[in-house]
């Protein structure tokens, strides 16, 4: 080891060039300039965005069944109404009734059931069954806890395909529900995301999970008449 | 992970039998909550080996550093090279620079300077990255090409938008200061989003003087920095997809290099990126283009003062990429897509005013070299059940590189070596072409709910960067301006470089022995053919003529060969992870071997292991760590790698949330052990005062102390 360094730089003249901090003081000014200015950027666009909606909320609704997907089935338009209005996913009940979807409700209006009401749960607990093939069991009976059995064993089949199907490689949490109505042979008439994550890509990802996961099983006949509607939610962890 | 994703599942197939129908009776049928987990599961595309780091854990286990590469090395396989105090090089089981694809918000970042200053990492600040994703060697092809060892993907946060249609207003802010070096900074990130339409700012400031490092090592010179980056992120979801905007603006004022002759003295960039993403029936698309404009100057700050030689590079980059996934079956997803990257750089010293060596003209080092690239893969991930995923892909990526003539500062006696080289230089073409191919396997399989085994091969290639294959500069001075390796030793660039060629082979174990209990095991080769590494040219003298302790090399093709395991693991000793006591604890060795001349390879990480205990109890947490690394005795002799010293370090922290703010204090280097840093370098801003020669020493005892919120 030398006792002076070996490259002195002795020729150069020194402190005709210092930078440093007191370059740095000369370019506070320029921080701060860049600072004001994306501020009155973000300013700008919040100010925007309290004002006019850019797209009209029901849009969102709609947006995701116009995707290509040019199948004769889909003569009639999807669903347009402001289903999807502020009132948010707490509520979806208050939400969501749309003239269209009327065929839905027959449902579980089996004979002798009780009208669907806010007290519906209890006739649908008949006995613990697991996913039960309906196709085994009788012929549809009229009896409401074999049309909750039925139902529950189809709907099982159907969680269990949007199970198989569901997304792959996402990134980050958040819970998106989707609703989807499917016809006599399965089929699927439109998925919709009623309930957004509030980021785009898990909203995406859980609605071309439903879409995957068709054509759905036939529903059983004791069902009553199709379309059918669902809602389930996809929950990223 | 495994085990309780099935018991969960199995719970939710009980309750859509016994608990059905919710809210929405009335006209749907409720089906009960789909569970998918992003983490934990065999996913194809997501490799075990792959490491991602939360947002959480970046903040929570190291909530004061401003080097994103330095917190990467809590992961066992990485490790840093020192340089600047934002700017450290991020090393991947041995391989480290360009051979890693960087990744900042999905585009890469040129270097933009001799010395690698202005990494991909040092536009970054820990305090306001959403997510660090780290797939060492076996990356899949769709991650990106021209890299050997593997990719490094950080991210702000995805754009959010408002659930119920009011305004969503977000964000967090963080402040830090650090008591060795004065250190301080702040963040902050605002998100304010309606249904559609989003939009988040982030800036941060940091800055910090000399450290000292441990026990008598005294202060580290050269080792100042300030910097500053704002950005303005727009998005907007509609119909038709996602569209994303992004600028940004990144100025740092001064950056010392420890173990370069040269310091930052400015550095000036601004980009702006665009992104369209769209999920159809038919497949997903992901299209992006940006531009990024860097200004980068050197020369001295005080510590190496008195002296003068400006060094300026200008690079402007241009990114565009489109791809496609297109799930074929429900088994079959594949992925094809398209890269563009263009590169153009200009670097030149201005001469210095009545200097003998440094005028009259300027130095033209690189005279607007261009380095074009053109990627196509194609890649099948197959999910062949929950258990077992493979993906198989392939890429083809053409560089095309070229550069304009070059001239010294002058023609006088003591300019020889560089009049000469720049003759030379400008005589020969030096338009270069390669055709570059890389294929990638890995199949993933969980036999059972407590094991998972991957297997993994890849053949990746990388072509030579610009100041590998154009500097040209042969005089000690000029050649001591090249090069990221902290050494002091003098670079010569070499048009005939070919392209490195990695095979690689790994294997990762994750074992679940128990509940709460983990452990990964990842054995690995690597076999690198042309790999770019450097050959003896001849000693360095003063300009009188005596010896020195540095050497002039050329870059050069050798072979070499990595190998080594990765092993990290953690125990829940008490309560749970969020809520209990925990033990983790990593473990890493690599073995390069430069085989061409059988010598150890340059800056290779000594054996190392850290051992660390969390707990956390409501709103208080309670952290200690020791880490210890062996000494480094396999230095390359060529370079005159000095060899550093085992150590061990204990690092004792405490935080506490309160109100919404979590205030945290934290003992750096408690027992302020000297140590020298095994991948720092020599000290060239103390060689500069003192003329003695030592290595970098690490930073001594900081106590630290953190301020964040979120909101």
């Amino acid at each position: 080891m030398s006792a002076r360094p070996a490259f002195a730089f002795e020729d150069r003249e020194p402190g005709r060039y210092a930078p440093g901090r007191r370059a740095f003081s000369r370019k506070g000014g320029a921080i701060a300039a860049s600072l004001l200015l994306n501020m009155l950027l973000l300013a700008g666009v919040v100010a925007a965005m309290r004002g006019p909606r850019l797209l009209p909320t029901g849009e969102r609704h709609a947006l995701v069944s116009i995707a290509l997907r040019p199948e004769p089935r889909h003569t009639t338009p999807p669903p347009s109404a402001p289903k999807v209005e502020a009132s948010g996913r707490q509520d979806h009940v208050a939400s969501l009734p749309v003239p269209e979807e009327k065929p839905a409700r027959v449902l579980l209006a089996k004979p002798g059931a009780t009208p669907p009401s806010a007290s519906l749960p209890q006739p649908l607990v008949p006995e613990i069954e697991p996913p039960a093939p309906a196709a085994s069991r009788p012929a549809p009976t009229p009896s409401p806890e074999a049309a909750a059995d039925v139902l529950d064993a189809y709907r099982q089949q159907i969680w269990n395909r949007i199970l198989a199907a569901r997304p792959r490689g996402a990134r980050g949490s958040g819970t998106v529900q989707i609703r989807f109505r499917i016809d006599r042979n399965g089929a699927l008439l439109s998925a919709d995301i009623v309930g957004s994550s509030g980021r785009f890509m898990l909203d995406r990802m859980a609605l071309q999970a439903v879409r995957r996961a068709a054509p759905f099983p036939p529903p059983p006949e004791s069902l009553g008449t199709p379309p059918l509607a669902f809602t389930v939610p996809v929950a990223f962890h | 992970m495994t085990q309780m994703t099935r018991a969960l599942r199995a719970a939710l197939l009980a309750s859509a039998v016994l608990a059905p129908t919710g809210a929405y009776a009335q006209d749907a049928t409720q089906l009960p909550t789909v569970d998918v987990e992003t983490t934990g599961e065999v996913q194809a595309g997501k490799p075990l080996a792959g490491t991602t780091v939360s947002a959480e854990t970046l903040r929570g286990s190291d909530a004061t550093s401003s080097d994103t590469a330095g917190i990467l090395t809590a992961l066992p396989g990485v490790s840093a090279n020192g340089g600047g105090g934002f700017s450290s090089m991020p090393t991947i089981r041995g391989l480290s620079e360009q051979r890693i694809k960087v990744l900042v918000d999905g585009q890469p970042i040129d270097a933009a300077c001799p010395n690698d200053m202005n990494s991909p990492l040092s536009y970054t600040m820990p305090q306001t990255l959403s997510s660090v994703t780290v797939i060492p060697g076996v990356a899949p092809v769709s991650m990106g090409g021209d890299n050997i060892g593997g990719v490094i993907s950080v991210a702000a946060a995805e754009p959010r938008f408002s659930t119920d249609g009011t305004l969503l207003l977000t964000g967090e802010a963080s402040a830090f200061y650090r008591s060795n070096g004065d250190g301080f900074g702040g963040a902050v990130t605002v998100t304010a989003a309606g249904s559609n339409l989003s939009a988040t700012y982030t800036g941060s400031y940091t800055q910090s003087d000399n450290y000292d490092g441990g026990g008598s090592k005294g202060e580290v010179r050269s080792t100042e920095y300030a910097k500053t980056d704002h950005a303005l992120a727009l998005a907007w979801q509609n119909e038709a997809g996602l569209w994303e905007i992004k600028g940004g603006y990144h100025f740092s004022p001064y950056e010392g290099f420890a173990n370069q002759w040269m310091d930052m003295t400015s550095n000036k960039s601004w980009f702006v990126q665009g992104r369209y993403r769209g999920v159809f029936d038919w497949g997903d698309v992901d299209i992006s283009a940006s531009y990024r404009d860097t200004d980068h100057k050197m020369n001295f700050l005080a510590d190496k003062l008195p002296g003068d030689m400006p060094m300026n590079t200008e690079v402007h980059t241009f990114t565009s990429a489109a791809k496609f996934s297109v799930p074929v079956t429900m088994r079959d997803t594949l992925k094809f897509g398209l890269e563009y990257h263009h590169q153009w750089l200009d670097d030149y010293w201005p001469p210095v005013e009545g200097s003998m060596m440094m005028g009259p003209d300027t130095f033209v080092n690189i005279n607007q070299g261009h380095r074009n690239r053109i990627g196509a893969y194609a890649e099948w991930q197959a999910q062949w059940s929950d258990t077992l995923s493979s993906v198989v892909g392939v890429r083809y990526d053409r560089v095309e590189m070229n550069t304009g003539d070059v001239q010294p500062y002058g023609t006088s006696m003591m300019q020889m070596a560089d009049v000469m080289a720049a003759a030379m230089f400008n005589s020969i073409d030096r338009n270069r072409n390669d055709n570059n191919w890389s294929a990638s396997a890995i199949v993933t399989w969980a036999p059972a709910d407590t094991l998972a085994i991957e297997l993994g091969y890849a053949h990746k290639a990388r072509s030579p960067n610009i100041y590998e294959r154009y500097t040209w500069g042969r005089g000690s001075m000029a050649s001591r301006m090249i090069g990221w390796f902290g050494d002091g030793n003098g670079y010569v660039g070499n048009p005939d470089l070919k392209p490195e060629r990695a095979d690689t082979f790994s294997a990762t174990l994750s074992l679940t022995p128990a509940q709460g209990v983990s452990l990964k095991v990842s054995p690995y080769y690597t076999r690198v053919n042309d790999y770019i590494d450097a050959v003896y040219l001849q000693d360095l003298l003063t300009p009188m003529g005596m010896p020195t302790d540095f050497v002039q090399l050329q870059f050069a093709n050798l072979d070499a060969e990595f190998y080594g395991v990765d092993l990290s693991g953690e125990a829940v000793l008490a309560g749970t992870r969020e809520n209990g006591t925990m033990l983790s604890g990593s473990l890493a060795w690599v073995h390069g071997q430069n085989l061409t001349e059988d010598l150890p390879l340059y800056h290779q990480m000594p054996f190392n292991a850290k051992l660390g205990v969390s707990h956390r109890q409501g709103a208080f947490e309670l952290g200690g760590e020791v880490e210890w690394v062996d000494r480094k005795d396999r230095v390359d002799p060529r370079r005159n790698e000095p060899e550093t010293a085992s150590y061990a370090l204990v690092n004792l922290r405490a935080a506490y949330t309160l109100a919404g703010w979590r205030l945290s204090v934290e003992a750096e280097n408690l027992l302020d052990k000297g140590y020298d840093l095994p991948l720092g370098g020599v000290a060239i801003g103390d060689y500069k005062n003192t003329g003695i020669l030592r290595p970098v020493a690490g930073r001594g005892r900081s106590v630290n102390l953190g301020i964040s919120t979120k909101f």
